[in-house]
């Protein structure tokens, strides 16, 4: 089957034209039709604009127009990046026929790589749940056992991309959007240091923390993603200036002598014990690898989760007023629940928390890399939930389901680092386990090089859910 | 001071304009007790030299 291929693969396949890319968009089609109604991970399928591009990919493959790694492949994304003329629904009810005017500068980089658009995948409503819930356009569900979740907020694109029925995916993260999904459905999730990636065209769900990152089936094709969307954007004035290096270049030169930072003080002690023999086994691949393990202690993370969410909620109430008052009823009660606290935190609350940002990532930085290159941590706490025991019917569940399922990820979001999921095995019924890997700043290329390095050496990546 | 439920209902329709019934405010005032509490206790370690804007310049400044 062509969609079992990796991006990589198939990105090499249709270069040296062993297959087309319409035979990689007509493959991807039938897969599309295959799981949908099972998955529900779509929300558009744009199948004749798919094909009449691939078309075109292959045309200019033969004159010898190869553009990028991407060019011919069939990629779908998190319905959140504007493409003008084209709707954009944000997972939402309210938004459920916007049509934006201009096209994101991620859509576009994409676009000039020569990546065929599939279509637009579902997810939280307006970004802003990790189970996959979307009371509008329905409940997304895990492709390796669809009682479960996919995680969320790009639940779709996490979903998606384990079901094979794209090759790669944009989705966003604020607080665990592309890890979760990525944890949950066995494949990478990237979130890339803040800054690094443009957001301009991408609706906001919190200014201050959100990053836009790759999910695919490897760390080499994650890198493929970044490296098309990654630099410096004048019409993102918070993009950084420095260059971006060559994220594949270095894919192969190994980790012997890596420090991997194991916190022995918070949130790998309390992982549920059901996810602890694969986290181990990870972490003993890690080191025959010729990774160092050093045992250190970390900051506190639920103290920045804390402040994490006061700029979160204080950040989201003011983005979502005006539909607050004059369309509270078009609001989920999940999503609702999770931004009216923002209204009644003072804002000098807000702003400390953001003055504490510069010196606890200073502190992080002089704790942690200090002693290690890299920070090793669970996705989540807890195995894969089953859809019922954590869907938020009731406003009053929401704070302790969410905190229970980003509390090893939000905080990351606080301190802007990049932080990618790998996949590292399953529970007893099935359902994916991932790693967390936290960097420093920018140094999303070593995240992605140990990563490479584990998933050469193991094979959760390429094994398919039973769908 | 406490946050309450009625004080919470009371700024949501004062302030902002929106109808919350007793029980969301009950637990929004929980919540809202919960994370100004502890922003308000973590914030006791802030010097005056703690400048908000220069996030993205330690981000940038801490690469290797």
């Amino acid at each position: 089957m062509p969609t079992d291929m990796t991006l990589a693969a198939a990105s090499e396949a249709v270069r040296t034209r062993a297959v087309s890319s319409v035979e990689l968009v007509d493959a991807c089609l039938a897969r599309i039709e295959r799981v949908q109604p099972t998955l529900n991970c779509f929300i558009s399928v744009e199948a004749e604009e798919a094909l009449a591009a691939a078309e075109r990919a292959d045309i200019e493959i033969a004159r010898g127009e190869w553009r990028s790694p991407l060019h011919g492949v069939p990629l779908a994304h998190k319905d959140m990046f504007y493409r003008a003329g084209r709707v954009s629904t944000f997972g939402s009810a309210i938004l459920r026929d916007h049509v934006p005017d201009y096209t994101s500068t991620v859509m576009t980089r994409l676009a000039d790589a020569g990546a065929i658009h599939l279509g637009s995948l579902n997810m939280a409503e307006f970004a802003a749940g990790p189970v996959g819930q979307n009371d509008h356009f329905g409940q997304v569900r895990n492709p390796w056992n669809t009682g479960h979740i996919p995680g969320g907020s790009s639940s779709g694109s996490g979903a998606a991309v384990a079901a094979r029925a794209c090759f790669g995916s944009l989705g966003s993260d604020t607080g665990a959007s592309c890890r979760l999904p990525g944890a949950m459905c066995g494949v990478v999730g990237l979130k890339p240091t803040y800054g690094l990636v443009s957001r301009h065209g991408v609706l906001a769900r919190c200014w201050s923390l959100d990053c836009v990152g790759p999910l695919a089936r490897t760390a080499r094709d994650a890198a493929m993603i970044l490296q098309a969307v990654a630099g410096r954007d004048e019409d993102d004035p918070t993009t950084a200036r420095d260059g971006v290096p060559d994220y594949l270049a270095g894919l192969e030169s190994g980790v012997d002598g890596l420090r991997v930072g194991v916190p022995g003080n918070h949130l790998y002690p309390d992982v549920d014990p059901e996810l602890r023999p694969a986290l181990e086994t990870a972490l003993s691949a890690l080191r025959d690898l010729g990774c160092e393990l050093v045992d250190l202690d970390m900051p506190d993370p639920d103290r920045m989760y804390v402040l994490t969410e006061v700029i979160h909620k204080c950040e989201a109430a003011a983005l979502h007023d005006e539909w607050i008052r004059t369309r509270p009823r078009d609001y989920s009660v999940s999503v609702r629940a999770r931004l009216e606290a923002g209204y009644f935190l003072p804002a000098t609350r807000y702003i400390q928390a953001q003055r504490l940002r510069p010196r606890m990532l200073s502190e992080f930085d002089e704790a942690v890399f200090a002693r290690a290159d890299v920070l090793f941590t669970p996705v989540t706490p807890i195995p894969v939930p089953r859809i019922e025991d954590v869907a938020i019917t009731r406003s009053g569940d929401a704070p302790r389901i969410v905190e229970t399922i980003t509390r090893c990820t939000r905080w990351v979001n606080y301190l802007g680092l990049p932080a990618l999921s790998v996949p590292c095995g399953f529970t007893e019924n099935g359902l994916p386990v991932g790693f967390q890997l936290v960097g420093r700043p920018f140094d999303e290329s070593l995240l992605l090089r140990l990563a490479e390095s584990y998933q050469s050496d193991t094979d959760w990546h390429v094994r398919t859910p039973p769908l | 001071m406490k946050i309450d439920g009625k004080l919470i209902r009371e700024e949501a329709r004062r302030k902002h304009g929106i109808d919350l019934d007793a029980d969301r405010a009950d637990e929004l005032a929980r919540e809202v007790d919960r994370l100004n509490t502890a922003t308000a206790e973590a914030a006791r370690s802030i010097g005056l030299d703690d400048d908000p804007t220069v996030f993205t310049a330690v981000l940038r400044g801490l690469r290797r």
